[in-house]
C-alpha cells in the first residue's frame, strides 16, 4: 500500500477565477485506501478542487502527484487512465444511451480496441467488447442497477442517476473515485444504499475522496476529513477531532474567519 | 410470441428495403438509374456525415469538396495510367489523409466557427481546381476516364454501377454500425452528450473528433471515386456549393446519428432535387429557378423537421415503433427535445423508465 505522500499529493495547488480565489494553495495528501471526506461552506472550493484533480481544471499554480508522477497538466482522459476517476455534482450522463452503454463507455480506461479494429470487428474489439459487457453488468450489480441495463438513462429518477455515474466510474476500474456530492437530493432510503455502498467499496480498498454538504452523512463514513473555507484548508482530521474544531464550528456558523487566524 | 414478432419487424423491414434495391435496377430507365446510383453515393457520403454530425456534434458545410476530392484523385490517377481499380481505392485514402491534415487546425474552431470553416474548405475546392488545370482539366474538365475494371469484369452500364454502387452502401453502413456499437462509438455518443463526462471516463475527445472527421472524409472520398468512373467525365461544377448544403439536410431529414437514416434521408432529398430541378426547367422559365427552388423548398423542410421531428424520421420511427413495442397505456416521458440529442434508433431494445418501474 502507498503512503499517503506517495498516493495522492496536492501542493500549494491555487486556482483563481476573474480574481477570485477558488482554491488557494491548498495542500493535502490522501493515503491509498483511505476514505476521506472533503467538507467546506458554500463556495468553499471543493469542487474546483475535484476539478483540479480530474483535470477539468488547471492550476495557475502549485504540484498534483499521483503515485509520485506529476500529473497536473495531464488531460482529464490522460487522468482517468492513470486510475482518477470523478462522478459529477451535476450529473453528466450520456443521454440517449442505455444505462449498460453508458457505463460500459466507463471502460475506455482499460480497454485499447481502435477505429479499424471496431471497423470490422476484429479478434480484439470483439474480445475486448466482451469483457466490457461483463464489467458493465459487474458494476450495475455492485450499484443496484442491473435490472435497469435497457432503459435510457436519461430517464431514470435522480438517486439512480447518481449510482449510475457511480457504475460508470467502477467500471473504469479506477484507483481513486472522486464523489462530488453523490447524496444531495437523495430520499432517505437511497442515501442508506449509497451509504452501504461506499461501505463496500472502502472494504474492497478503493480509495474514495467524498465531498458532501451533510456533514452527519461524511462523519458516518469518512475516516478522516479535510476542511475547506475560502479556498483554504482550515482542518483535518478524524471525524471527532473535526466536530469539535473551533475554526471549523465558526465556519459552519458562517463567522467571518480571518486569514492571520490559519 | 407477438413481442417477438413486433421485435423482428425491423429486421424484416431490412430486408424487404434489401430485396427492392436488389431488383430495381432491373426496371429502371437510363436516367432513373442515375438518380438511383446518385441516391447510393449521397448514402455513403450521408453516413459520414451523420457520425460526424450525430456523434461528434460538429457540422460540415465542406462534404461535397471531400466528394469531389476523392473523385479528383481516382480521375487523375486513372487518366496517368493507375489501375482504375487502385485509383478507386486510392479515393477515400487520399481524402481521409486530407482530411485529418485539414481536421488538426480546423477542429480547434466550434459550433458555427467550425461550419463556416468547413464552408470554407469548400470555396477553397471550388477556386484552386480552376487554377490547376494542368492537372484537373480546370473549369473545362477532365475527360478520357478510362472505364473501372475488377479483374477481368468491366463496369460499364449503369446497372453495373448501381449493383456496385449498393454492395459499397452496404459494406459503409455496416462499419458504420460497427463503429457506433463498440468502444469508439460509445466514447462518440458519449463526447455529444457531455464532454466533460466522456473526458473523465478516459474517452479523448479531440483525437476522437479528428478520427471521426477523416472517417467522414473517406466516406465522401469513396463516393467520389465511384462516381468519377459513373460519370466518365469531371468537372468543379459537379460539387457546388449547394450539394454540401443537400448532404447535412439530408442528415437531419433522415435523423442525425442513425446509420439507417443515412439511406432514407439521402433517398428523400434526391427525389426532391430531381422533381424541383424538372419542375424549374422550362423555355420560357429563368435558369437560375431550379436552385431557388431547391434552396426555398430545403429551408422549409429544415424548419418543418427541426420543428416537428428533430430526430428525423428514422428516430420519430423509431419511437414510435418503440411506444408500440411497450403498449404502455400512458405515454413515457419523451426526453431530448433538441438536435443536440443523440439518437441510437439501431437499438430496439432500450426502455423509457416510467413510475410503474419503481414499484
Amino acid at each position: 500500500m502507498a503512503k499517503a505522500s506517495e498516493f495522492l499529493e496536492a501542493r500549494d495547488l491555487t486556482r483563481s477565477f476573474g480574481g477570485v480565489l477558488a482554491v488557494n494553495s491548498v495542500s493535502f495528501s490522501v493515503g491509498e485506501g483511505e476514505l476521506r471526506g472533503l467538507i467546506g461552506p458554500n463556495g468553499a472550493g471543493k469542487s474546483t478542487l475535484f476539478h483540479l484533480i480530474s483535470g477539468h481544471f488547471y492550476p495557475d499554480k502549485g504540484s498534483l502527484s499521483f503515485y509520485g508522477g506529476h500529473i497536473e497538466h495531464k488531460s482529464p482522459a490522460a487522468r482517468a487512465k492513470m486510475g482518477i476517476s470523478i462522478t459529477f455534482q451535476a450529473v453528466h450522463l450520456f443521454s440517449g444511451m442505455t444505462v449498460l452503454e453508458n457505463v460500459m463507455v466507463g471502460a475506455h480506461t482499460w480497454t485499447k480496441h481502435e477505429w479499424i479494429e471496431a471497423s470490422f470487428r476484429l479478434p480484439r474489439c470483439r474480445r475486448e467488447e466482451r469483457s466490457i459487457r461483463e464489467k458493465a453488468m459487474w458494476a450495475l450489480e455492485m450499484v443496484g442497477l442491473d435490472g435497469y441495463k435497457d432503459y435510457l438513462a436519461e430517464t431514470l429518477p435522480l438517486g439512480r442517476q447518481r449510482a449510475l455515474q457511480i457504475a460508470r466510474a467502477l467500471c473504469g476500474m479506477p484507483k481513486l473515485l472522486l464523489l462530488d456530492e453523490p447524496a444531495s437530493g437523495l430520499r432517505g432510503d437511497e442515501r442508506r444504499e449509497l451509504l452501504s455502498l461506499l461501505e463496500k467499496l472502502h472494504e474492497n480498498a478503493l480509495t474514495m475522496i467524498l465531498i458532501e454538504h451533510d456533514v452527519d452523512f461524511v462523519t458516518q463514513v469518512a475516516e478522516r476529513i479535510t476542511v475547506l473555507d475560502q479556498g483554504q484548508v482550515i482542518a483535518e482530521g478524524t471525524p471527532d477531532e473535526i466536530r469539535n474544531d473551533p475554526l471549523v464550528i465558526s465556519a459552519y456558523l458562517g463567522t467571518a474567519i480571518s486569514h492571520e487566524v490559519i | 410470441m407477438i413481442r417477438r414478432m413486433h421485435r423482428n419487424i425491423p429486421s424484416f423491414a431490412s430486408v424487404a428495403v434489401g430485396l427492392i434495391t436488389l431488383a430495381l435496377p432491373l426496371f429502371l430507365s437510363s436516367s432513373n438509374i442515375e438518380i438511383y446510383v446518385n441516391i447510393g453515393l449521397y448514402t455513403i457520403v450521408v453516413a459520414g456525415l451523420s457520425l460526424l454530425m450525430g456523434f461528434a456534434g460538429q457540422v460540415s458545410l465542406g462534404q461535397a469538396a471531400f466528394y469531389g476530392i476523392g473523385a479528383y484523385t481516382a480521375a487523375i490517377l486513372a487518366v496517368h495510367g493507375w489501375s482504375p481499380l487502385v485509383a478507386l481505392i486510392a479515393a477515400p485514402i487520399a481524402t481521409a489523409i486530407l482530411a485529418f491534415l485539414i481536421g488538426i487546425p480546423l477542429l480547434r474552431l466550434k459550433g458555427h466557427a467550425l461550419a463556416f470553416g468547413t464552408l470554407a474548405i469548400q470555396l477553397i475546392f471550388l477556386a484552386v481546381i480552376p487554377e490547376t488545370g494542368a492537372l484537373t482539366g480546370g473549369s473545362i474538365g477532365l475527360s478520357g476516364i478510362p472505364p473501372l475494371r475488377i479483374g477481368s469484369l468491366e463496369i460499364s452500364s449503369g446497372r453495373d454501377y448501381a449493383y456496385l454502387v449498393w454492395i459499397v452502401v452496404v459494406i459503409s453502413l455496416i462499419i458504420a454500425g460497427n463503429i457506433t456499437r463498440s468502444r469508439p462509438g460509445r466514447g462518440l455518443r458519449a463526447m455529444a452528450a457531455s464532454v466533460s463526462g466522456a473526458s473523465a471516463t478516459g474517452v479523448e475527445v479531440e483525437r476522437y473528433k479528428l478520427k471521426d472527421f477523416t472517417l467522414s472524409g473517406a466516406y465522401a472520398g469513396i463516393a467520389g471515386g465511384i462516381y468519377v468512373f459513373f460519370i466518365g467525365y469531371l468537372s468543379p461544377d459537379a460539387f457546388p456549393v449547394i450539394l454540401s448544403i443537400e448532404f447535412v439536410i439530408m442528415v437531419v431529414v433522415g435523423g442525425i446519428g442513425t446509420v439507417s437514416g443515412a439511406f432514407v434521408g439521402a433517398a428523400l432529398i434526391t427525389v426532391i432535387s430531381q422533381v424541383l430541378s424538372t419542375l424549374g426547367t422550362g423555355p420560357s422559365l429563368p435558369p437560375q429557378l431550379p436552385t431557388v427552388l431547391s434552396l426555398g423548398v430545403y429551408a422549409l423542410i429544415l424548419i418543418v423537421i427541426l420543428r416537428l421531428v428533430p430526430s428525423g424520421i428514422i428516430g420519430a420511427l423509431s419511437k414510435l415503433f418503440n411506444k408500440v413495442q411497450s403498449a404502455s397505456p400512458v405515454a413515457p416521458p419523451v426526453i431530448g427535445n433538441s438536435v443536440e440529442t443523440v439518437s441510437t434508433t439501431d437499438n430496439n431494445d432500450k426502455k423509457e423508465f416510467t413510475l410503474a418501474d419503481e414499484i
